[in-house]
């Protein structure tokens, strides 16, 4: 037999070549299809349900604050401190427009009043508003907005319309208590009786309230530049303590408040969202690092007798600590993309089959680069670091006790 | 004796597991290129004599060389890089990474070693031809016959030129023909100088040695001279 052993290389290499941990990494997780399928599709699963859970309930916050403040009364609320109503409003509205961040300041001015419909009488809060404005206290579910100078249509909540049994275009009779003073309250001639027909059915939180042009509702309060609050609008609702701080200076003799001192059921709303995103987020986490590591436990236990033998061949324990984790890092990285994948088709169904649909008020999942990239990063970190003990067990399997089978 | 170091000097390694003293002050020198069996009873402690002079297992005392360095104390790295550039190994079994082909798995230590993967596939591909094993190369280890994984694993065992190869029965499940080519392929592997070490219980592979060592309780000891000649 000729010489079996060609010359040997001389350089030699005491660092791992990443193309040869690269390498055994893979082969590795191809040996095992079935292991490596069900941690794949851990991971996958994990992200899968995350982001779309992330989008769903970034898009039910983003909706309740959006029909709470948005189509409701606004980022910061300017209201009299002494009285019922603050005088030259509009005048107000524009100076406080000005506000670096405010988007629009509306005047509103708002009365008790009650509305009768075929023979049932509903008592409400009603609103005067802007109709020019961008931003209503409201949102339109049916019908058709009201115009400038409207003197005889209204906006009524769906509730209202539904205790009444009416609807878009049929003829009610609104009574509005324009005296604010109680005495008066008894006293017939402190009420205006008006016939309105229904312009427009509004929703969710505005479903227990009505609307009239505040140009009809002021004149008939006796002061056309009367409200009862300005509502200013911000960029973001996130800024409403800062415009906040900014109108207050701008309009000292006013009580001015964010909405998150002005509305504690909301503020806690979009924390309790917040929160349970975290916790979500947080049990997503775990569900897929625990299968991860168990998984990749049995498969470093099944794998001992080739890791002897890599020791045997000159494998360091950091080589074979490198060699495992990357298999996680392939892993967390496959079931990333997977799961990406998964997610993107789920939210992009939930964005056509909302999970909630009710009175104008709909989830929608708003898929938010961040959460992708936070929720992916940390769902690769975790299988990463539930690869990092089995890999670390890896590097101190014995070798001379699993070559001759005793482990 | 040539002028090159032993290319193993064992003096004295002792190896407890307990209380039990599976090596027993084990002494035993192998000169570089030499052919050495040693024989002995099932759990006579062969095997961990194997290891420690492969530095996969520290004895509890005694002095080991390798190639003329004291290697008794060297760190876990220090040992795994002798492994690496040193010594091969053959067991009796499963010797085969399964995930791999022949090729890749008789090229893996070369291509740990010099990071140049195109050379170690040249380099086993050569070691395979020459062991009649190049129509086999793409096989998977669960493919091949006992006999041709282990004629594999001794080329991957030399493919960095160890100076000592440490075979432990590495033809303990073989039929006679199987054993024979296995035979060849490590007489083969020792003409270039390594030196041989091969554990069995079988006096056919014994007898192909140059000196025969008979291990008893844990102690080595020299076979008597009448057991044979060396049949190399």
């Amino acid at each position: 037999m000729s010489s079996p052993a060609p010359a040997a290389p001389r350089s030699r290499r005491s660092i791992l070549r990443p193309g040869v941990a690269l390498f055994l990494a893979r082969r590795g997780l191809r040996e095992s299809p079935l292991s490596t399928g069900l941690m794949i599709a851990a991971v996958a699963v994990g992200i899968g349900f995350e982001i779309p859970s992330a989008a769903n309930l970034r898009g039910y916050r983003a909706e309740l604050l959006t029909q709470s403040l948005s189509n409701g009364f606004g980022d910061v609320r300017v209201r009299p401190r002494r009285g019922l109503y603050l005088r030259d409003a509009d005048a107000w509205a524009e100076r406080l427009s000005r506000i670096p961040g405010v988007v629009e300041a509306t005047p509103v001015v708002s009365a008790p009043a009650s509305v009768t419909g075929k023979g049932h009488t509903s008592s409400f809060g009603l609103l005067g508003v802007e109709p020019r404005a961008t931003h209503h206290p409201y949102r339109l579910v049916s019908g058709h907005p009201l115009t400038e100078g409207d003197r005889d249509g209204i906006l009524l909540g769906s509730s209202i319309a539904q205790r009444l049994d009416v609807g878009v275009g049929d003829d009610v009779e609104l009574r509005i208590m324009l005296s604010a003073y109680p005495r008066l309250v008894l006293d017939d001639a402190g009420y205006g009786v008006y016939p309105m027909t229904i312009r427009g059915l509004v929703g969710f939180n505005a479903a227990d309230s009505a609307f009239v042009a505040r140009s009809f509702l002021v004149a008939e309060l006796g002061d056309e530049t009367a409200a009862s609050a300005v509502l200013l609008h911000g960029r973001s609702h996130d800024d409403a303590p800062s415009l906040a701080v900014a109108a207050r200076r701008m309009a000292p003799g006013f009580e001015v408040r964010s909405w998150l001192d002005d509305s504690a059921y909301l503020r806690s709303s979009a924390r309790a969202v917040e929160t349970l995103g975290g916790a979500s987020w947080l049990l997503g986490i775990l569900a897929v690092g625990i299968p991860v590591m168990a998984l990749l436990y049995i498969n470093t236990l099944n794998r001992r007798r080739q890791i002897g033998l890599l020791t045997a061949m000159g494998f360091s324990r950091v080589d074979l600590f490198v060699t495992f984790l990357l298999q996680a890092l392939f892993l967390g990285l496959a079931g990333v993309v997977l799961g990406g994948i998964v997610a993107l088709a789920l939210v992009r169904y939930l964005v056509a089959h909302p999970i909630f649909d009710w009175q104008g008020f709909v989830v929608r999942p708003v898929l938010a680069l961040t959460d992708v990239g936070r929720t992916a990063g940390a769902i690769l970190a975790t299988t990463v670091a539930a690869g990092s003990y089995p890999a670390w067990r890896a590097a101190r399997v014995d070798p001379s006790r699993i070559l001759r089978g005793i482990e | 004796m040539s002028d090159r170091p032993a290319a193993l000097v064992a003096d004295g390694l002792v190896r407890r597991y307990g209380d039990r003293l599976v090596v027993d002050h084990a002494s035993l020198t192998i000169e570089p290129g030499e052919t050495v069996s040693l024989m002995g009873a099932s759990g006579c402690g062969k095997t961990t004599l194997l290891h420690m002079l492969g530095t996969l297992d520290r004895p509890d005392e005694g002095r080991l060389e390798l190639g003329g360095r004291d290697v008794s104390h060297l760190s876990e790295s220090e040992r795994t890089g002798l492994r690496r550039e040193g010594l091969g190994f053959v067991f009796q079994q499963s010797n085969l990474l399964p995930e791999l082909t022949a090729r890749e798995n008789v090229a893996l230590p070369a291509w740990r070693a010099t990071g140049r993967r195109r050379d170690a596939l040249a380099r086993a591909d050569a070691l395979l031809t020459n062991f009649g094993l190049a129509a086999r190369a793409d096989a998977r280890g669960h493919v091949l016959s006992l006999g041709e994984a282990q004629r594999v694993a001794v080329a991957r065992a030399i493919i960095n030129g160890p100076r000592l190869l440490l075979a432990d029965e590495p033809t303990g499940s073989l039929d006679s023909d199987a054993a024979r080519k296995v035979l060849a392929a490590l007489e083969a592997a020792c003409s270039t100088g390594t030196a041989l070490l091969v554990v069995t219980h079988d006096a056919t592979v014994a007898a192909r040695c140059q000196r025969r060592l008979m291990m008893v309780d844990g102690r080595v000891e020299t076979e008597p001279l009448d057991a044979g000649a060396p049949g190399r």
